[in-house]
């Protein structure tokens, strides 16, 4: 905790911000990313929205008061990055949120930054179809093992809340692995 | 004096424990096993990312808000000058003739808003109220009479017992 308030300290002031931002990305550059990448699930959406929320972070430390944790804060920005460009990008190719991920879990095949055999993709698919909130309940808590108080100060949600809609999400998953 | 008796110790540490002791700071936090299957990056990705910072990009400064600040001065700058102009006008207005058009507009709005109302409508406007009251006046009426026959009659108190009105 400390050494977080030091490096918040450290981006906010001219002198020391380059090298505690360095450090930042750094540090959270590849949790981000795999958040970040399953949402999005292509690596170069990824990629553009990883540099996105960095930016993000960067220009808005000023403000960053500290009443959540700085990973916790970076984190909603990336969710609200990623959700953003996935509406801009639908939007641009003329389709709707839902039509859009169906077509990128169709190129999922081609990826060559995807290594899951049928059933992995069956479990992306599943995945996708799950509402919003859950479907990022899921993830960060399946995936990234987030603990229920992060993920609270994230989404904020209640605790209560988030474990009910991870054992909904659980459960419709296996209802669509099981009937397609 | 006689010396006091150390308690055995009970607990052994390996031999060169403290001496080889040191902190192992977490560099990273530990991503968990599961967290990027399926997905892949190209090789060196990580090792080589960095953020492409536009050029023309500054982090937020903490700027004191002038409108906040001055607000109440500003509010009252406000006030003072439609007071001042207020007041300059009508102690002014009967002579002002520097703009003729706008003082005739003006004469045309008061003789609109005054004599909007012609006799006619004063006369319709009497005649239906008038109207709704001769309603009510029956309605008071009708109720009275209810009232008169419904009710036991009330024996009228004499208020001069001895007659003397």
């Amino acid at each position: 905790m400390l050494a977080e308030l030091q490096l918040i300290k450290d981006l906010q002031l001219a002198h020391t911000r380059e090298k505690a931002f360095t450090l930042l990305v750094d540090t959270y550059k590849e949790r981000l990313y795999w958040h970040i990448r399953r949402i999005v699930l292509q690596h170069d959406l990824a990629d553009d929205v990883l540099q996105n929320t960095f930016i993000k972070v960067y220009t808005n430390i000023g403000s960053f008061k500290g009443e959540s944790k700085l990973y916790s804060w970076m984190y909603r920005i990336a969710t609200n990055e990623a959700l953003t460009y996935l509406k801009t990008e639908a939007k641009k190719g003329g389709y709707n949120l839902g039509e859009f991920q169906v077509k990128q879990l169709e190129g999922l095949q081609a990826d060559v930054y995807f290594e899951g055999d049928q059933i992995a993709l069956a479990l992306q698919k599943a995945i996708a179809s799950l509402p919003e909130k859950q479907r990022m309940v899921f993830n960060m808590r399946y995936y990234q093992e987030l603990p229920y108080e992060q993920l609270s100060e994230i989404l904020n949600t209640s605790v209560g809340g988030l474990k009910a809609s991870y054992h909904l999400a659980i459960k419709k998953l296996k209802k669509h692995l099981e009937s397609h | 004096m006689k010396a006091r008796k150390l308690p055995i110790q009970p607990f052994k540490i390996p031999t060169g424990y403290l001496e080889g002791f040191k902190v192992s700071l977490p560099q990273k936090e530990k991503l968990s096993a599961r967290s990027n299957k399926p997905f892949t990056t190209p090789e060196t990705y990580f090792k080589d990312f960095k953020v492409a910072m536009p050029q023309t990009i500054s982090p937020t400064v903490k700027v004191v808000s002038l409108y906040k600040k001055y607000s109440w001065m500003a509010a009252a700058a406000v006030l003072f000058i439609i007071m001042a102009t207020t007041f300059f006008t009508i102690g002014n207005f009967p002579n002002t003739n520097k703009d003729p058009i706008a003082a005739a507009a003006i004469d045309e709005y008061w003789e609109y808003a005054t004599d909007a109302l012609t006799t006619y409508d004063m006369a319709a406007f009497i005649i239906e109220n008038t109207t709704a009251l001769d309603h009510n006046t029956l309605a008071s009426e009708g109720l009275e009479s209810y009232l008169e026959s419904s009710l036991h009659p009330v024996e009228v108190i004499n208020l001069y017992r001895d007659g003397n009105e």
